[in-house]
């Protein structure tokens, strides 16, 4: 018994060593399958796909429970790998999934489970990680001797900063406001986030289209996370129709609100702008260059826009009363499904190999067929027939 | 006979924990290599028949859900109706997922066998642990 387990133990090496590589590489931006999941099931609550809605809230209750201790595991076993990724130009603004992640369980918190306790707890932890991401990324960033080329530095991931912000705003307007006496001190407060998160869109998407148009651009470069590009402005979108929902009779929001307005109608369109962009890219991406579509956790940063753009559409047809934009909303949460399906599948690929990779390591070596080989030594057991060849 | 002229079967006695004799074991390399192959092909087909299977649920349970109109209450309203339709539609949904899933299976045990095959080339070798 002991044999066999201690059989057992080296067998399943391979597959410690696996599981201990993936959680040293693991990617800051592995949050953005929360944020997916989370945005995913709030647009099938807004729309009617109640069902679904709940099984992915539940989903995403174990997807965050997971993944934040998996961080606290890399921060344990692998902390050289943890705090150089927090001075990484391509890593290095994953960090901000973590903010926009617990925003987006607060907001479903709010929504599907009339819980605004909770989710204010959250929304408290997401501003503290806000401060921690914005100010350790970007100083760290800054201060680093060696920097890339911003051919090499740049991504669209670098936007998850101004989603981060803005889902400040989106969940506070939510929680804030009625646990304040001063309404208008908390309306400040979040607008300030709002016009955060729009100047650092114009800062980074003006690099971003700069590095699009004139460096080179390889298919490899055009990474899954450029469809933040759409989804930061989407949020932004969403952000502004919290703002005139939440504003009631306050002065301060009555003052700028055409304003609030104008600016939100700018956000969507600019989403709306970037969506055949986006399309073509992928098709010159995946069509033309066949790049192959393998798993990569930086997919769910594609999933999330999709389902942003449906909540900020519909959201933007309740505020504005634009029921001829309502078929845009209800499309898009089908491709957003399916995206999440697809990408679902891929990860779930990942869990299946290490099952099957674990299942084999389990197989008895050959010391286990010993008796069987020493009967064949013997020759008492096998026919002549045949031979050795 | 030396222990060397054996194979450990890894997709058949290995999970019994038997061996096989060397000519034995050559006579069916060809045959678990078709094997692994067909795995592959079969898990591969399951794959794509999933994602079918899954998107026809997906677009399914959106126009069931939708019948209702974009209006949340009204939708509701509806969607008493529609419930048992749309439960079913999720449950295709879950079938592709299922489909799917097994496929996945297939297709990994189907690839590491060929691997295996593979890596232990033309010689009757013990197998070496993944």
């Amino acid at each position: 018994m002991d044999a066999h387990g201690s059989r057992s133990h080296a067998g399943l090496a391979p597959v410690r060593r696996h599981l201990r590589e993936r959680l040293e590489t693991m990617h800051p931006a592995y949050f953005a399958m929360s944020m997916a999941t989370g945005i995913v099931s709030i647009a099938c609550h807004l729309l009617g796909l109640r069902e679904l809605s709940a099984l992915l809230f539940w989903f995403n209750v174990l997807a965050y429970g997971g993944l934040c201790l998996a961080t606290l595991a890399r921060i344990v076993l692998f902390r050289q790998a943890f705090l150089a990724d927090w001075a990484s130009h391509q890593r290095g603004p994953g960090f901000f999934t973590t903010v926009a992640a617990t925003c987006v369980l607060g907001s479903q918190l709010v929504l599907l489970r009339q819980a605004p306790d909770l989710a204010f707890g959250l929304w408290l932890f997401a501003l503290l990680l806000w401060l921690v991401c914005t100010y350790a990324v970007f100083v760290a960033l800054s201060i680093r001797d060696d920097k890339p080329s911003l051919a090499d530095g740049i991504n669209g991931g670098w936007l998850v900063a101004v989603v981060a912000t803005q889902s400040i705003c989106v969940l506070g307007c939510s929680v804030l406001p009625e646990r304040v006496a001063n309404q208008d001190a908390a309306l400040f407060f979040l607008t300030s986030f709002w016009l955060c998160g729009g100047m650092l869109y114009i800062w980074m998407i003006s690099l971003i289209f700069y590095r699009y148009t004139f460096f080179r651009f390889a298919p490899s470069d055009l990474m899954p996370p450029y469809w933040i590009n759409m989804g930061a402005v989407a949020i932004s979108t969403l952000a502004g129709t919290a703002l005139v929902a939440a504003s009631g009779e306050s002065p301060l929001m009555a003052s700028i609100r055409p304003f609030v307005k104008g600016f939100t109608i700018l956000y969507w369109a600019t989403a709306t702008w970037w969506i055949p962009m986006l399309l073509l890219l992928g098709i010159w991406r995946h069509a033309v260059r066949r790049v192959p579509f393998t798993y990569d956790p930086l997919y769910w940063g594609l999933v999330f826009p999709l389902g942003m753009y449906s909540v900020c559409t519909y959201r933007l047809v309740n505020t504005f009363d634009l029921r001829f934009l309502g078929w845009i909303s209800r499309g898009f949460i089908v491709v957003g499904i399916i995206a999440w399906m697809f990408v679902f599948f891929g990860l779930l690929t990942r869990f299946l190999y290490t099952l099957v990779m674990a299942l084999r390591a389990r197989r008895p070596p050959l010391a286990a067929a010993e008796p069987v080989l020493s009967a064949f030594r013997s020759g008492a057991s096998q026919p002549s027939h045949g031979g050795s060849q | 006979m030396n222990a060397n002229t054996f194979l450990f079967n890894r997709d058949e006695s290995g999970r019994r924990g038997l061996a096989v004799a060397a000519h034995t074991a050559r006579a069916t390399r060809p045959s678990r290599t078709a094997r692994a192959e067909s795995m592959q092909k079969r898990g591969r087909g399951m794959i794509f028949a999933g994602f079918i299977i899954t998107i026809a649920g997906v677009v399914l349970y959106c126009a069931v859900c939708f019948s209702g109109g974009i209006d949340a209450d009204m939708g509701e309203l509806l969607l008493e109706n529609a419930v048992p339709f749309a439960r079913a539609t999720l449950g295709v949904l879950a079938v592709g997922a299922l489909v799917w899933l097994v496929g996945s299976f297939t297709y990994l045990r189907g690839a590491m066998d060929a691997d295996d095959e593979a890596s232990n080339g033309g010689e009757a070798t013990p197998p070496q642990v993944p």
